[in-house]
C-alpha cells in the first residue's frame, strides 16, 4: 500500500498551515492564490511554512528555490513532487 | 529679507550635500586604508569606523545648525541604553540616519541597499558593518541576530525608505527580528516641521522657513506587553508590525504608548 498523500491532501494540509500560522481565512485561498501578493507571505514566513511541512514527511522539507514558487498551487505541486521522489 | 534667507539656505544646502558626499568618500578611503595598514581585526575596524562616523555626523549636524539650515531637539538620548535592543524609527527626511548615527553609539544600521553600494557612502557603510536591506529575509535575520547578540543597538527604519505622501506601510523585517530574538524595542519618533528633504523632494527645494527636528524616544517595548507570545511566530510578527506602525505613525502624546494595543495594556 502506498503511503504517499494525494495532491488534494497536500493542498488541504498547506491551507491548514497557512490558516494556523498566519491567521488567514481558508475561504480566501485557492490554488491560484499568490503567496506574496495576496497573502503577504515573506521569506521568513516561507521558512516557517517549510518547518511546518515536516509533519507530512519524516524529514525536513527542503525546497531549494522558494522564490520560484508563486501560488499555493505551485507550493502544493512542489511538495507533492518531493513526497513522490521520497517514496520512490 | 525672506528671499535672501531662502537663497542663503539653498546655497548652504548645496554646500552641505557636497560636504557630506566628499566627507563620506574621503572617510571611507582613508579610514579603510588606515585600518588595513594597521591590520586591525574585523571587530576593531567596525568599532573604530562607527566611532568616527558618530563623531563626524555630530559635527556635521552642528555645522548645519551653524549654517542656519535647521534646529533640533534630541534630549532623550542622553540616558538611553540601547545595547542589544532594536531601535525603530519613522523616516520623514534624508537626515534621520545622520542624526541617529550621531546619537546612538555602536549601532548596526539596516541601511538602504543603494546606500551601501553608493559611490560616496558605500565604502564607509561597509566598513561600519551595516546590513543592506535588500538581503534575503533569512540572511538579514541572521545578520540582525548576530548584531544583537554582540550587544549592538540595531537600528531599522521599518518603512524601508523615506516617508511619501501615501500612508506609510511598515515592512515586517523589524517585527520578524524582534519576534525571533525576543529583544526589547525602543521606538524613536522623528518629526520635522516644516518638512524638508523628503522622498522625491529636490535638495534645492528648501522649506519656507528653517526646519526644526525633534527626536523623541518613546517607552521601551517588551514583546509580552504588546503581543501574545504563545501564538505562532507568523501571527506574532504581523501583530507586532501593526503595533509598531501605529506607535510611530499615530499622533499620540510623546512618550506614551498608543491605546490600541492588540492585547490592551
Amino acid at each position: 500500500m502506498s503511503s504517499t498523500p494525494t495532491k488534494d491532501y497536500v493542498y488541504q494540509h498547506i491551507t491548514r498551515i497557512l490558516q494556523e500560522q498566519f491567521d488567514l481565512d481558508p475561504a480566501s485561498m485557492t490554488p491560484e492564490t499568490d503567496l506574496r501578493a495576496d497573502l503577504d507571505i515573506d521569506s521568513i514566513d516561507a521558512v516557517n511554512i517549510l518547518i511546518e511541512l515536516k509533519s507530512l514527511t519524516s524529514k525536513k522539507v527542503a525546497i531549494e528555490n522558494f522564490h520560484q514558487i508563486k501560488t499555493i498551487g505551485d507550493l502544493t505541486d512542489a511538495v507533492f513532487n518531493l513526497l513522490n521522489e521520497d517514496g520512490q | 529679507m525672506l528671499l535672501l534667507d531662502r537663497a542663503w539656505r539653498v546655497a548652504a544646502t548645496g554646500f552641505s550635500f557636497a560636504l557630506f558626499g566628499m566627507g563620506a568618500l574621503m572617510l571611507g578611503i582613508f579610514l579603510g586604508a588606515d585600518l588595513v595598514l594597521v591590520r586591525a581585526r574585523p571587530a576593531t575596524k567596525i568599532r573604530v569606523a562607527r566611532r568616527v562616523i558618530g563623531l563626524l555626523c555630530a559635527m556635521y549636524i552642528r555645522t548645519l545648525r551653524g549654517l542656519g539650515l535647521l534646529t533640533y531637539q534630541c534630549d532623550d538620548f542622553t540616558q538611553l541604553d540601547c545595547r542589544g535592543k532594536l531601535i525603530i524609527a519613522n523616516h520623514p527626511t534624508l537626515l534621520d540616519a545622520v542624526f541617529l548615527m550621531a546619537l546612538i553609539p555602536n549601532a548596526t544600521f539596516v541601511a538602504k541597499a543603494a546606500m551601501t553600494r553608493h559611490f560616496f557612502t558605500g565604502a564607509i557603510a561597509r566598513l561600519a558593518g551595516y546590513i543592506a536591506n535588500d538581503q534575503d529575509g533569512v540572511a538579514l535575520l541572521e545578520g540582525a541576530k548576530q548584531a544583537l547578540a554582540r550587544g549592538d543597538a540595531l537600528v531599522i527604519f521599518p518603512e524601508g525608505t523615506r516617508t511619501t505622501d501615501a500612508a506609510p506601510k511598515f515592512k515586517r523585517g523589524a517585527a520578524n527580528i524582534a519576534v525571533a530574538t525576543g529583544c526589547n524595542i525602543v521606538p524613536v519618533r522623528i518629526s520635522c516641521e516644516p518638512p524638508t528633504l523628503r522622498k522625491n523632494q529636490k535638495w534645492y527645494d528648501v522649506p519656507p522657513r528653517k526646519p526644526h527636528f525633534v527626536f523623541r524616544v518613546l517607552a521601551e517595548i517588551t514583546l509580552s506587553q504588546v503581543i501574545d507570545t504563545e501564538r505562532p511566530v507568523g501571527i506574532q510578527a504581523r501583530q507586532l508590525n501593526d503595533y509598531l506602525q501605529d506607535c510611530l505613525t499615530q499622533v499620540v502624546p510623546a512618550g506614551d504608548l498608543p491605546a490600541n494595543l492588540p492585547l490592551g495594556v
